[in-house]
């Protein structure tokens, strides 16, 4: 897809008035909107594995050696990653502030870098009041008026997205968190992903259908009916709206009681922009991008409560293709994706691992981890070559333009290990040009927290904290 | 206090009786607790703790020594979202002929907490948001083209039919908890969209914002009277959705025409939905989530070590626990023993193999050799749920076993402790367990763990019964000294079995884990005054009611009078 320059933002926002920005996305499809989109607004991802990677497995000399690791399926992308060592999570083990190494501390440490509590004398129970990275850039996008206008703020997929531990507490379940508020129950400021494929493609599509190119001979009367209907359906969503203040009004505004009314609120604010768009679209008669919708049916696998990577395969897969459509169509630039939660029971049976990751893990399987290992290092390979497949428009791939965070938690070689030091976390893509890629880093002991600062720093958030400030150096990238 | 409780008190922080811990609130009795006009010092309803005492002072020694806080409160308000199950019930009831897909099918699953959903965890967010309004637009679509299943009037002109029809409509969806003004928004908003969009389409989405509407899709328990007595209509459905998973209508309760709604209403209340098919079927899940029996499919038995046990096998023995339990809990006085000591199993064919039964009875009811197996716990589908998938997990059903059914507390293995098993090891896995468990630092925990897991170990990873295990006979003897009823030393898995759900320790257990279903939470300190009663009714002379403890639990003060969390 090549584009043409000239169009500015300013130009836009002269013709369409506040439009524009609904129709920023499609006027960059249509090669309208100037370059550098990406540059200090990079496309994030974290992509969380519950079992981590085998630690000593993955310790290359150079990026030249990761083939000869549970890297290997990344080889390919060989020059778009840096492979950390030496990196720690929470400062690592022995026990420093107090934190105890476990897989709940290992979790909430990888994606927020910030203190966490416990409500029972037990890892299970592990909770936080802090945002994770993904959530802090979203947050940070939407005070920039074109990536606010953006159909999602953030994308929260997965497929086997749970902890063997979830049946005692929630506490490695999830990898998003928004600050927590007054009133927030011990999980209510985690965020729950979207295990089923066909529900995210809906969700995407909806939008998409709104951008792409359509083969239309219907007459114009049409859509005074979509019009029509558009209205109507705004005038039942004011209803709503109102039904839901009118039941906060009656609980206490500001009680914990009305903020359980907050994730109906959100759904039915998403629905009201999806609509706006749509009727802005249908008002103005905009004939979208010249881009053909994409074609191919909906997927239908879902990945809730499998552990069986033989069944969740072709629902990574599907996740996979998924992230590259909203990135293709910049419905979003934050996708967190679960894998697995922490203490992850997945196992391969196919491949000959019967036993969950977990268990492997605390078993010292080195080569049922490996094997393990392997699977996620190459559905990060798929997802990669997916984004390589985007041409921004702007002389780089869509991987160029985005910062990838491989996640994962403790690792362990023995029973009594949950090792919070020499984590093997990956990096991938260019972050819009503030990474230089192609290399091991070796982190020397620092945290996970520089990491998240780099990524934040790509991001446009100008800030070498992120997590708690004793943990953090700086960015390391 | 035995050795190996006091090992573990120095191990683990927390109460050794397993009592949860968490913020205390303000005292039944005390201005501004929200007690009511019944009143009474424990905030029970019911007996005095002096009065229980009277009765068999040995036995309320033991409920003081488990349940021993002695303030007792209201419980906290609280907005709880409907469950999945409640939802379909209530759905079915309001429109039953276009209830076609369960919500169950069509929302994605709750994240659940020791296998129960917690009214805390239960939201709305992303993942379940559309999955919630794509289920109600199929049911709109339905009623659009048969809109006078919802509202029948006989012109689309005559508006007073209409806005009467809509606020019937609307009061019954949200079970009587909607004002005046809620009413008016509604058959306004009706009879408004007749005119605009027709009556097909205006009884479309009538339905739809009805359906979607937090009054529906979550119960009120906040709204009180001035001395913290849930509102009527209130307290109505959150008796029925509490024993029936039903809205009120759909157990024959209806609310009263009055404000008031005495106690006495409330124990009629409570009889009559507890003899319902729905409370029944409710008592089922309950154990089902107790005993965390998994869905054939979630059975994890390897093919290769178990080829035996197919997906038909799988899908026969969790049928014939649900029907066990279905057929138990339907009498007029279910009791926990009807279960866990009764010979009696229902068998069908592809499971008749796992009992030794060349063929299953054409009724499916068999009495199994009592020498092998007793009640629910020895059946196939509960130990296969806690097994696999190459080996009994022998270590995974004591840990089973030490947490949920006798309530005793568990931490994370100690530092620098190997709790590998090596792979050179041989002989039974008792002899493997035991092996690797002997050291000082492992029988904190090991000494509850591995006597649950070894009286087991005569049933396979399938549930049947062997003598064997690597060719070595297997040795099923256990003795503990962690009973009220003192030590205990046998040697076959129904002996064993007898004797745990005989213990107080047990029925203190299934007090609170009953408590916890039912009232989608946690215990909390002041709750345990009424799990002391409830325990002790329960307890004594092993009556073990399974629904005179339920009334009591929905009887008491807590339930029925609500305070801020503190």
């Amino acid at each position: 897809m090549k584009f043409r320059k000239g169009l500015t933002r300013r130009d836009l926002i002269k013709s369409f008035g506040p439009l524009a920005f609904v129709l920023l996305p499609v006027a960059r499809a249509m090669g309208y909107a100037a370059g550098g989109a990406f540059a200090g607004a990079p496309r994030f991802v974290m992509f969380f594995i519950g079992g981590s990677l085998h630690s000593p497995s993955v310790r290359p000399a150079n990026i030249a050696a990761i083939g000869s690791t549970p890297l290997a399926p990344l080889v390919p992308h060989a020059q778009d990653l840096v492979v950390f060592q030496g990196m720690r999570i929470h400062g690592g083990s022995p026990k420093s502030d107090g934190y105890q190494e476990e897989h709940g501390a290992g979790l909430i440490g990888a994606v927020t870098g910030n203190d966490y509590h416990y409500s029972k004398n037990d890892s299970y129970y592990a909770y936080t009041d802090h945002e994770s990275i993904d959530i802090a850039i979203a947050n940070a996008y939407q005070t920039r008026p074109a990536l606010a206008a953006l159909p999602f703020k953030s994308l929260h997929i997965g497929a086997g997205a749970h902890s063997d531990a979830d049946n005692v507490g929630l506490g490695q379940r999830y990898i998003s968190y928004r600050n927590r508020v007054a009133g927030d129950a011990q999980y209510g400021n985690a965020i729950e992903p979207v295990q089923n494929a066909g529900q995210v493609y809906d969700q995407l599509m909806q939008r998409v259908n709104l951008l792409c190119a359509k083969d239309s001979n219907q007459p114009a009367t049409d859509d005074s009916e979509l019009v029509a209907a558009l209205e109507r359906k705004q005038s039942v969503l004011d209803f709503r709206l109102a039904d839901i203040a009118a039941a906060k009004t009656a609980l206490g505004m500001d009680s914990e009681h009305a903020h359980k009314l907050d994730g109906l609120l959100e759904g039915w604010r998403e629905v009201e922009k999806a609509n706006a768009a749509e009727l802005a679209g249908a008002k103005s008669g905009a004939v979208g991008s010249s881009q053909a919708c994409p074609a191919g049916a909906k997927p239908t696998g879902n990945g809730q409560n499998k552990n069986n990577l033989d069944d969740l395969s072709p629902v990574h897969d599907q996740m996979i293709e998924l992230t590259k459509l909203a990135f293709a169509w910049d419905l979003t630039r934050v996708i967190a994706f679960t894998l697995s939660g922490a203490s992850s029971g997945q196992r391969w049976p196919s491949q000959g691992v019967t036993q969950a990751h977990h268990t492997l893990e605390h078993s010292n399987n080195v080569e049922g981890q490996n094997i393990m290992g392997r699977y996620y290092t190459e559905k990060l390979a798929n997802l990669l070559t997916a984004l390589k497949s985007i041409d921004d428009g702007d002389g780089h791939t869509a991987l160029f333009n985005s910062s990838l965070v491989m996640g994962m938690e403790c690792w362990s070689d023995s029973s009594s290990g949950h090792y919070l030091k020499d984590i093997p976390f990956v990096l991938a893509g260019q972050g819009g040009g503030a990474f230089e890629t192609g290399r091991v880093v070796n982190a020397n002991g620092r945290n996970n927290n520089d990491l998240l600062v780099s990524v934040q720093r790509a991001a446009g958030i100008d800030s070498d904290v992120f997590g708690l400030a004793s943990l953090c150096q700086g960015p390391i990238v | 206090m035995s050795s190996a409780l006091a090992c573990l008190a120095l191990a683990c922080q927390g109460n050794i009786l397993g009592s949860s811990d968490a913020s205390q609130g303000p005292p039944l009795g005390t201005p501004g607790s929200g007690d009511g006009p019944n009143a009474d010092p424990n905030g029970t309803g019911g007996p005095t703790d002096d009065e229980l005492r009277a009765k068999d002072p040995e036995l309320f020694d033991v409920a003081l020594q488990y349940f021993p806080s002695e303030a007792a409160a209201p419980g906290s308000k609280r907005l709880a979202r409907l469950t999945r199950q409640q939802l379909d019930l209530t759905t079915q009831s309001l429109l039953p002929q276009h209830f076609a897909k369960s919500a169950l099918e069509a929302l994605p699953r709750d994240p659940l907490q020791t296998n129960y959903e917690y009214a805390d965890n239960l939201s709305f967010s992303a993942a379940n948001f559309t999955p919630l309004t794509s289920w109600v637009e199929e049911l709109t679509a339905k009623v659009k083209g048969a809109p006078t299943t919802v509202v029948d009037c006989p012109a689309e002109t005559d508006t007073a039919c209409l806005e009467g029809a809509a606020r019937d409509f609307v009061r019954r969806a949200f079970r009587g908890v909607v004002d005046d003004a809620g009413l008016a928004r509604f058959g306004s908003f009706f009879t408004a969209s007749v005119a605009k969009v027709g009556l097909a389409q205006a009884t479309a989405d009538l339905v739809d914002v009805t359906l979607t509407s937090p009054s529906y899709v979550f119960r009120d328990e906040v709204h009180t009277t001035a001395d913290g007595r849930l509102l009527p209509a209130q307290l109505l459905q959150n008796l029925s959705y509490t024993l029936a998973d039903s809205p009120p209508d759909a157990v024959g309760l209806t609310a009263p025409a009055t404000d008031a709604f005495s106690d006495r209403d409330v124990s009629q209340a409570v009889e009559q939905v507890l003899a319902t098919p729905a409370a029944r079927a409710k008592l089922l899940r309950f154990f089902s989530a107790w005993l965390e029996v998994k869905e054939p499919a979630e059975l994890d038995l390897a093919p290769s070590v178990y080829p035996e046990f197919t997906p038909a096998v799988a899908a026969a023995v969790v049928d014939d626990t649900r029907r066990f339990l279905a057929q138990q809990l339907a009498s007029a006085v279910p009791t926990l023993r009807d279960l866990t000591e009764t010979n009696e199993a229902l068998v069908s064919a592809p499971s008749a193999f796992l009992y030794g039964l060349q063929s299953a009875p054409a009724t499916g009811k068999v009495m199994l050799d009592p020498a092998q197996r007793l009640g629910i716990f020895s059946q196939p589908a509960v130990i296969a749920s806690h097994s696999g998938p190459t080996t009994t997990r022998l270590v995974k059903r004591g840990v089973f076993f030490t947490r949920k059914v006798m309530c005793l507390p568990l931490c994370s293995p100690p530092a620098g402790v190997n709790t590998t098993i090596p792979a050179e090891l041989t002989g039974t896995e008792r002899q493997r367990i035991e092996s690797v468990t002997a050291e000082a630092r492992c029988t904190g925990c090991h000494a509850y763990i591995n006597p649950f897991g070894f009286m087991q170990e005569n049933y396979d990873a399938m549930g049947r019964f062997r003598t064997t295990d690597a060719g070595l006979p297997i040795d099923a003897r256990i003795s503990v000294d962690f009973l009220d009823e003192g030590p205990l030393e046998v040697s076959s898995p129904v002996d064993a079995l007898r004797a745990f759900t005989r213990s107080l320790r047990f029925q203190q257990c299934f007090t609170r884990q009953l408590f916890r279903f039912y009232s989608g939470r946690d215990e909390r300190p002041e709750d345990d005054p009424l799990l002391r009663q409830l325990f002790f009714e329960f307890a004594r002379n092993h009556t073990q009611n399974l629904t005179l403890m339920l009334s009591h639990l929905v009887t008491a003060p807590s339930f029925s009078h609500r305070a801020e969390a503190p």
